[in-house]
């Protein structure tokens, strides 16, 4: 069906394709120096490889743009901590260092007295058996009230239910455990270029071939500018 | 002023020794033949030397532009002859085995090291059209701009993966490009 659909567009221009294949370097070397006598000469495709570029250079901002929302460039409290002990001079260190393990311990064996303490007491207030526990649902404390187990809970903004309609919002990707994924043989894709974006429904995409207006942009969008590499597609619906 | 005048007037006053014109000029294209010269060499330094020699050329010949093409047709003639040029040396020089460094040129149009406000303005307009526009091309054709683009994976490996043969998807990158400078060119900011 999109073969089909293609076919009807397939572009006729000859060297267009080679232009596309040149910029990304994907030209054997026999095809370049062909190509590079070419362009010298024909300035159609001179414009085409100097628009392409261009498009490049902003969709390789744009990746840019996307990098320090992940995780890459955030260290994290352990590493700050590192850099941050780093500094100090040997002695200052080790001191530290066994401070910390104190107090580690001695909270250690505060946490034990008090679960120790705890635990005796309830026995000998009569507390649950071991076969309580595994009948009562909330050991340890007064039973729940029928009326409360019947009713379920009222659910609040900002829930977990809230959070997986949102994840809806972000277009699936076939990922293990998908019968899609199963069904396809593996390929050996280095690296980050397993995560391929091939399963967006296409019902989560823009069909929108107006030309993008910024007015519009400015006002649909006003966070920054920064983008992960899924926001291209889960923006699709907002965008347009 | 100067930024209401078009190529053509700011050539004509930078003949006539106008110091600002031939620099509007260079302010218009600066990212544009960068562009086209990465598109070529693929080394951002290179890229960088080649789209200041096209400049520096350009300004040398300003006085046999007769105004029969425009001056971008003008200035990308002369950028992919920097490009090819530097490839030919760069080929010689990689056989021969030689050092040579190039002569030390004068460099007179330096890309300033930080952006003005304006510019930062232009630049997050110019990435919110890229993203609508990607975004609105049809999922076929958005799909191999994402693996190619993001992913970096070559046409081989795309063809592999979404079982195509490889003329479609060059051909489809190709028809994907084409769409997107057709929807680039309407944006008020300079994107293609």
């Amino acid at each position: 069906m999109v073969n089909e659909m293609f076919d009807s567009r397939k572009n006729t221009d000859g060297c267009g394709t080679d232009a596309a294949a040149y910029l990304y370097g994907e030209l054997g070397p026999a095809e370049q120096k062909n190509f590079e006598e070419h362009l010298a000469n024909c300035d159609s495709c001179t414009e085409d490889l100097a628009a392409f570029s261009m498009i490049r250079l902003s969709i390789g901002e744009l990746r840019q743009e996307s990098v320090p929302k992940t995780a890459v460039e955030e260290p994290g409290l352990l590493d700050r901590l590192r850099d941050l002990f780093a500094g100090f001079p040997l002695g200052v260190r080790a001191v530290s260092g066994a401070l910390a393990a104190a107090i580690l311990i001695f909270a250690a064996f505060f946490a034990y007295s008090l679960i120790a303490y705890k635990s005796s007491d309830s026995q000998v207030a009569g507390g649950p058996s071991g076969t309580d526990i595994e009948t009562r649902s909330n050991p340890g404390s007064d039973p729940i009230p029928a009326k409360d187990l019947e009713t379920p809970e009222k659910q609040v903004p900002g829930t977990t239910d809230d959070l997986v309609e949102n994840e809806d919002g972000v277009a699936p990707q076939a990922g293990p455990g998908t019968e899609e994924y199963a069904s396809k043989p593996s390929r050996r894709i280095p690296d980050q270029r397993a995560r391929k974006p091939r399963a967006v429904p296409v019902n989560q995409l823009a069909e929108n071939n107006e030309p993008p207006r910024l007015s519009e942009a400015a006002t649909e969008d006003t966070d920054d500018d920064s983008l992960r590499l899924t926001d291209l597609f889960a923006e699709t619906g907002k965008d347009d | 002023m100067l930024s209401e005048l078009t190529d053509e007037q700011l050539v004509k006053l930078a003949v006539d020794r106008d110091p600002d014109a031939f620099g509007e000029i260079v302010i218009r294209w600066e990212r544009k033949i960068y562009a086209l010269c990465y598109g070529i060499l693929k080394r951002d330094d290179e890229a960088k030397d080649a789209s200041q020699d096209t400049f520096i050329a350009a300004f040398r010949n300003l006085e046999r532009f007769r105004g029969e093409a425009k001056v971008s047709s003008w200035l990308h003639r002369i950028a992919v002859n920097q490009c090819l040029t530097r490839k030919r040396k760069d080929k010689v020089r990689s056989e021969n085995f030689v050092d040579e460094s190039d002569p030390l040129e004068e460099k007179i149009f330096v890309a300033p090291g930080h952006e003005s406000p304006s510019r930062q303005t232009e630049r997050k307009e110019r990435l919110r059209a890229v993203r609508l526009a990607v975004n609105a091309l049809p999922p076929d054709l958005k799909e191999i701009v994402m693996m190619k683009e993001f992913h970096e994976m070559t046409f081989q490996e795309i063809s592999d993966e979404m079982e195509l043969p490889l003329s479609t998807v060059k051909s489809r990158l190709y028809t994907a490009l084409k769409q997107l400078r057709m929807k680039l060119q309407n944006v008020p900011v300079d994107v293609v």
